[in-house]
C-alpha cells in the first residue's frame, strides 16, 4: 500500500468523478454532457479521450463493451467504470482537498 | 424529436467502417450516431449534420494514415516470407516461373493469333453493310461443296440496273498477270481487276490519284505502295505507262496504301474492269455461263440483307452441267472464318484451327498451373508452422488466403513479364505456324496490356486459388505439433489426380503429334503414279512463247544434264479443269463428270505413268491431235468397258488406258481423267534433269531463255517441292504439334521432378529404416517409381480414347490414309513412361543410395 500514489489533474479528477456519478452508463458521450453541465464549459472528444486513455493506463479506470444498444443503432457501446485503484485515488485527493479547504469554506463564500 | 433513420449521413457512416480500425470501429460508429440524433434533437439538422462532417472529416486522415501504416507493415512482412520461401525453394520456384511464364508466353501468343484473326475486314467503314454474293449449285460438288464465290459476270451489271436504290455492287475478277517497266518484269500474282464502285464499298486507303476516276477507263490501273517502290522507286508513279503480258499498256491513275494483313481481297495491283474487254470480248462480260467473276455489294441503309436475297431469287438460273444455280448474300466479316466455299482465296481463316490452338493452349497453361497447385500443396508442411504461428497470434482466415493467393500472384506477374520474353523470341516460328504476320508492339495498345495484366491474374488465381484455401484452413494446434501426415495424407488424391490429367494431356498429344506425323510421311512417300523427281517446271503463261517452243526445246535439248522436256496444260499432279461429257460418244448416254488437261505428245512417257491397255499418242499424227482421249483407269472403269479400242467418249476417241495416278493431293480420291493432244492450251514446260550439278543445269537454262524469250521473266519450281506445299497446312499442323507436345510433356515432367524430390525427401527416414533392415537399392527404386508408374497407365487409359478419337475425324479429310494402328498408342505410352522414370529417377536413385546413418542420425 505504501506504492506512490500518482496526483490527480483536475482534469483527470473531475472525470473520475463524472464516472463515478454516472455509474452503468459512464461512456463518452454522458461524459462529455455531463462535465460540460457542471463546468458550464465545453471540452472536446479529443481531449476527453486522451484522458481517458490516460486513466486506463494509469489503472484507474478500465473500460468494457455493452450489450448492443438500440440508441446506437444496435451497436455496442464502450463503457468505463472505475477501478479500485480509481476509487483510492480519487479518495486520496478528496481527503487533500478537504485538508486544504479546511476552515476556509465560510471565507471564499464571502468573497461574493 | 427522433430523427428518422433515413435522415443518419450514410456515407459517412461507410467512410467510417471502411477506415476506422477495425477495434473501435463499432463503438465509434455508435458514439458518432447518438451524438448525431442528440444535437439533432436539440439543435436542428443543419447543425447535426455540421457537428458530425466536421469531427468526422478531422478525424479521417489519422484513422487512414494508421490503416495504411499496418497494412504496409504486414505486407512487407507477407513479401519477405514469400521471397524468401521462393529462395529457400529454388527447385519449385525455378518449375513455377518457367511453367508459368511459358503457359503464360502460349496464351499470349494465342491471344495475338485470335485478336488478328477476328479482327479480318473489320478495318472498313462500313464493313457490318458489306456482302459477298454466293452461288449455290445444287447437287454441282466441288471442292467438297456445292457453294461458289464465284457468279456470273452479268449478274453485277443486271442487279445494278434492276436495284438501282438498294446497293452498290462491284464485280472482281484476280488473275496473274506479267508486269513489264523498263527493265522490270515479274509475275504478279496479285493482280485484281475491279470496277469503279470498289473503292466507294471498301475502305481502301488512296495514297495518290482521284479514287472518283481512278478505275473509270480501261486500261487504268492503280498500285500500291510498295508496288510503287518496287517498280519506280522514289519517282511519282502517276500516268506512267506498264506492260501487262506483253500486249497491253495499262497507265496508273493512283496509289493505294499497301492492303492491310487482315483482309481477305489481298492485291497489289488495281486494274479498271473494263480493261478486261479486250482480253475477254463482250460475250464473256455479259454471259450467264462465264461464272468466273467474285461479285461484292454494300447494301443501302434502307435494305437488308433478307429483303435483298429475296430480290435476287429473280435471277435463279441454270449453271455449270445443268445444276440449278441461286444466289445469296454473305457478310463480309463471315468470309474470314466462315465455312469453306469453292474457290476460297488462300489465306482463309478456320475456326476449327482457332479452337484447336486455343484448346492445346489452355491445357498448357492448366498443366503449369497444376504444378503450381501440386507443389504449393506438397511442401504445405513447411509453411505449416508458419501458418500456425500466424494464426495463433491472431492472423484471420481471410487474411491468411489473400497472402497465399498474393504469393502467387506476385509469382505469376513476374512470370508474364518473363513470357513477354519468350513471346518476342517465339514469335517468329508462331507466325510461320500460322501462316501470318503478326507484329507484337505492347506499347501501342493499352487494352492489350490490361488484357495480358488479367491473363497474369487469372493465372495466379487459378494456379493459387486451391492451395490458398487448403493452406489457411490448418488447425495451429495440429501443424505446431508436427503431425504433417494426416494433413498431406488428406490431398494426396487430388495431387494424384492432377499428375493424372497432366500425363493424358501429354499422351494425347504425343499421340495426335505421332499420328500426324506418320500421315505426312505417308503422303510424303505414296506412290502418285508418276515419276517427279529432278523435274523443274517453268510456267509459260502467254501464247506468243508457244511459238518458240520448239526452238527452245531444242536449243536444251543439247546440254546432257537435261533429260527430257515436255508441256501441258496443267501439271500432272495439280490438274483443275473439268468438263462433262457423255458416256456414249457425242450426244449419247449419260453425262459424267471428268478432269482433263491437255498435254503434248511425250508427257506419258516424260513422267514415266504406265499405258495399262491401247497405245500413247503418236507424235505429230493429225488424226491423234484432232480427237484422240487416253483415259486413266477410273474413267475406264466409269465407261465400263472391257476392251476400249475403238469406243468413243464425248467427241473423242479413246485410243489408250493409262494407269491411275494421282493428280489432285490426297484428300481426295482419284477421279476420272481425259488427256488430250492440244499445242494450243500449253501453259507450263516441265524439264526433267539430271540431279547432278542443278546449278549449273538452271542458269543454262535461265541464259537460253533470256536469249529466246528476253521480254518474259524466268521463274522456275521444283516439282515436288510444289507437291509438298500443297500439304503446307497438314505440315504446319503437324509442327505445331510437335512444338506443343515437347512443351506439355517438358512442364508435365518438371511438375514431377519437384514432386519426385518432394517424396524422396518426405521419405528419407523410411527409406533409411528400410535399407538399415536389409532392402536393396533396387527395392527403394522401385518403391519410389512404383506410385508414378501407375499414374501414367491411368493417364493413358483416359488419352486414348480421347485422342483416337480426335485423330480418326482429322484422317477423315483424306481419302487416302494410315490406319491408326496400335503400335501408335504403345509407343506413346511407352515415351510417356520413359519421360515419367526419366525423370524420377535422378530424385529417387540418389535417394536410395544415400546413406541411412545420415538420414537416421537423428532420430
Amino acid at each position: 500500500m505504501e506504492k506512490h500514489m500518482y496526483e490527480l489533474t483536475k482534469h483527470e479528477e473531475l472525470i473520475l468523478l463524472a464516472i463515478l456519478k454516472l455509474k452503468e452508463n459512464a461512456y463518452i458521450i454522458t461524459l462529455r454532457r455531463h462535465i460540460k453541465n457542471i463546468t458550464d464549459k465545453s471540452i472536446n472528444y479529443g481531449s476527453l479521450c486522451n484522458t481517458l486513455s490516460a486513466l486506463i493506463r494509469k489503472g484507474y479506470v478500465k473500460s468494457r463493451e455493452s450489450d448492443p444498444e438500440p440508441k446506437q443503432g444496435g451497436r455496442r457501446k464502450v463503457l468505463y467504470s472505475l477501478t479500485p485503484e480509481g476509487r483510492r485515488a480519487l479518495k486520496k485527493a478528496y481527503e487533500i482537498q478537504k485538508l486544504a479547504w479546511d476552515g476556509l469554506e465560510k471565507t471564499i463564500m464571502e468573497f461574493e | 424529436m427522433k430523427p428518422s433513420r433515413s435522415k443518419f449521413p450514410k456515407f459517412g457512416d461507410w467512410l467510417l467502417r471502411l477506415f476506422a480500425r477495425y477495434d473501435v470501429n463499432p463503438h465509434l460508429r455508435g458514439d458518432f450516431d447518438e451524438e448525431f440524433s442528440f444535437i439533432y434533437e436539440t439543435k436542428g439538422y443543419g447543425r447535426a449534420w455540421f457537428w458530425y462532417w466536421t469531427h468526422l472529416l478531422r478525424s479521417l486522415p489519422v484513422f487512414i494514415k494508421d490503416i495504411l501504416y499496418w497494412r504496409f507493415v504486414m505486407y512487407k512482412n507477407y513479401l519477405k516470407t514469400a521471397l524468401r520461401s521462393l529462395k529457400r525453394h529454388k527447385v519449385f520456384s525455378f518449375i513455377n516461373i518457367i511453367g508459368l511464364s511459358v503457359g503464360l508466353a502460349c496464351c499470349i501468343l494465342i491471344l495475338q493469333y485470335i485478336k488478328h484473326e477476328f479482327s479480318f475486314d473489320k478495318f472498313h467503314e462500313n464493313s457490318g453493310y458489306i456482302y459477298r454474293i454466293l452461288q449455290h449449285q445444287k447437287g454441282n460438288i466441288y471442292q467438297g461443296t456445292d457453294i461458289f464465290n464465284t457468279t456470273p459476270a452479268i449478274l453485277a451489271p443486271s442487279a445494278r440496273e434492276d436495284f438501282p436504290h438498294d446497293a452498290k455492287l462491284t464485280r472482281v475478277k484476280n488473275y496473274e498477270r506479267q508486269v513489264r517497266f523498263d527493265n522490270k518484269q515479274f509475275y504478279e500474282k496479285r493482280f485484281l481487276y475491279a470496277e469503279q464502285e470498289f473503292l466507294d464499298i471498301f475502305s481502301f486507303p488512296v495514297v495518290k490519284g482521284n479514287p472518283k476516276t481512278a478505275l473509270k477507263e480501261p486500261n487504268t490501273v492503280m498500285i500500291t505502295r510498295e508496288m510503287a517502290q518496287k517498280y519506280f522507286g522514289e519517282k511519282d508513279p502517276l500516268n506512267k505507262i506498264i506492260n501487262i503480258d506483253n500486249k497491253q499498256d495499262y497507265r496508273i491513275t493512283g496509289v493505294l496504301e499497301n492492303v492491310p494483313d487482315n483482309s481477305h481481297l489481298k492485291f497489289d495491283f488495281l486494274a479498271s474492269f473494263s480493261s478486261l474487254l479486250s482480253t475477254w470480248g463482250q460475250n464473256q462480260l455479259t454471259s450467264w455461263q462465264n461464272s468466273s467473276v467474285r461479285t461484292y455489294i454494300k447494301l443501302n441503309k434502307n435494305s437488308s440483307p433478307q429483303k435483298f436475297n429475296s430480290q435476287l431469287k429473280k435471277y435463279d438460273t441454270v449453271g455449270f452441267g445443268g445444276h440449278p444455280a441461286s444466289f445469296h448474300l454473305q457478310p463480309l466479316l463471315d468470309i474470314h472464318l466462315g465455312h469453306k466455299v469453292a474457290f476460297d482465296l488462300p489465306g482463309k481463316g478456320d475456326m476449327r484451327y482457332i479452337y484447336l490452338y486455343s484448346a492445346i493452349t489452355l491445357f498448357i497453361l492448366l498443366i503449369a498451373c497444376f504444378n503450381y497447385m501440386n507443389l504449393s500443396i506438397a511442401r504445405s508442411f513447411s509453411r505449416g508452422k508458419e501458418i500456425g504461428v500466424r494464426k495463433v497470434v491472431g492472423a484471420k482466415r481471410k487474411s491468411l488466403i489473400s497472402q497465399f493467393l498474393g504469393e502467387s500472384l506476385v509469382l505469376s506477374l513476374f512470370s508474364l513479364v518473363l513470357a513477354l520474353f519468350i513471346v518476342r523470341l517465339a514469335l517468329p516460328v508462331f507466325n510461320y505456324l500460322i501462316g501470318r504476320n503478326i507484329q507484337f508492339d505492347l506499347l501501342t495498345n493499352i487494352v492489350f496490356v490490361f488484357c495480358l495484366i488479367g491473363l497474369g491474374i487469372f493465372a495466379g488465381l487459378i494456379a493459387g486459388i486451391y492451395p490458398a484455401i487448403f493452406l489457411s484452413s490448418f488447425k495451429p494446434t495440429t501443424v505446431l505439433k508436427g503431425r504433417s501426415e494426416s494433413i498431406s495424407k488428406s490431398t494426396t488424391s487430388l495431387r494424384n489426380a492432377l499428375i493424372i490429367v497432366q500425363f493424358a494431356v501429354s499422351v494425347c498429344l504425343i499421340i495426335c503429334a505421332l499420328v500426324i506425323n506418320q500421315q505426312l510421311h505417308y503422303i510424303k512417300n505414296t506412290k502418285l503414279g508418276l515419276d517427279k523427281d529432278s523435274i523443274i517446271t517453268i510456267p509459260m503463261p502467254n501464247k506468243r512463247m508457244w511459238e518458240k517452243y520448239n526452238v527452245f526445246k531444242s536449243e536444251l535439248s543439247q546440254q546432257a544434264n537435261i533429260l527430257d522436256i515436255t508441256a501441258s496444260k496443267s501439271l500432272p499432279t495439280e490438274i483443275d479443269n473439268t468438263a462433262q461429257v457423255r458416256l456414249g460418244g457425242k450426244n449419247q448416254g449419260e453425262t459424267l463428270r471428268v478432269w482433263v488437261n491437255w498435254v503434248d505428245f511425250n508427257f506419258i512417257d516424260f513422267y514415266k505413268m504406265n499405258i495399262v491397255q491401247g497405245r500413247n499418242f503418236i507424235k505429230e499424227s493429225p488424226q491423234d491431235l484432232e480427237n484422240a482421249y487416253i483415259i486413266n483407269e477410273t474413267a475406264a472403269k466409269a465407261v465400263g468397258l472391257e476392251d476400249l479400242r475403238g469406243k468413243k467418249l464425248g467427241r473423242g476417241q479413246i485410243i489408250g488406258v493409262v494407269e491411275d495416278f494421282h493428280f489432285a493431293p490426297l484428300h481426295s480420291e482419284i477421279q476420272p481423267l481425259v488427256l488430250m493432244l492440244d499445242p494450243g492450251s500449253l501453259k507450263v514446260l516441265s524439264v526433267r534433269i539430271n540431279s547432278n550439278d542443278i546449278s549449273n543445269t538452271l542458269s543454262f537454262i535461265q541464259n537460253k531463255w533470256k536469249r529466246i524469250f528476253p521480254d518474259f521473266p524466268f521463274v522456275f519450281s521444283f516439282l515436288d517441292e510444289r507437291i509438298e506445299s500443297m500439304y503446307e497446312t497438314e505440315m504446319k499442323l503437324g509442327q505445331s504439334f510437335n512444338y506443343f507436345t515437347l512443351i506439355a510433356i517438358l512442364l508435365s515432367c518438371l511438375g514431377l521432378l519437384g514432386l519426385a524430390s518432394y517424396m524422396a525427401e518426405k521419405k528419407t527416414k523410411e527409406i533409411g529404416i528400410r535399407k538399415v533392415l536389409g532392402a536393396t537399392v533396387p527395392n527403394i527404386l522401385v518403391l519410389l517409381t512404383r506410385e508414378f508408374t501407375r499414374f501414367v497407365f491411368l493417364a493413358n487409359i483416359i488419352a486414348w480414347p480421347i485422342a483416337y478419337f480426335a485423330m480418326n475425324k482429322w484422317l477423315q479429310s483424306f481419302a487416302y490414309r494410315i490406319d491408326i494402328g496400335l503400335w501408335i498408342f504403345a509407343v506413346s505410352s511407352l515415351l510417356a513412361l520413359f519421360m515419367a522414370l526419366l525423370t524420377v529417377s535422378y530424385q529417387s536413385i540418389k535417394a536410395a543410395t544415400a546413406n541411412p546413418v545420415d538420414s537416421l542420425r537423428y532420430e
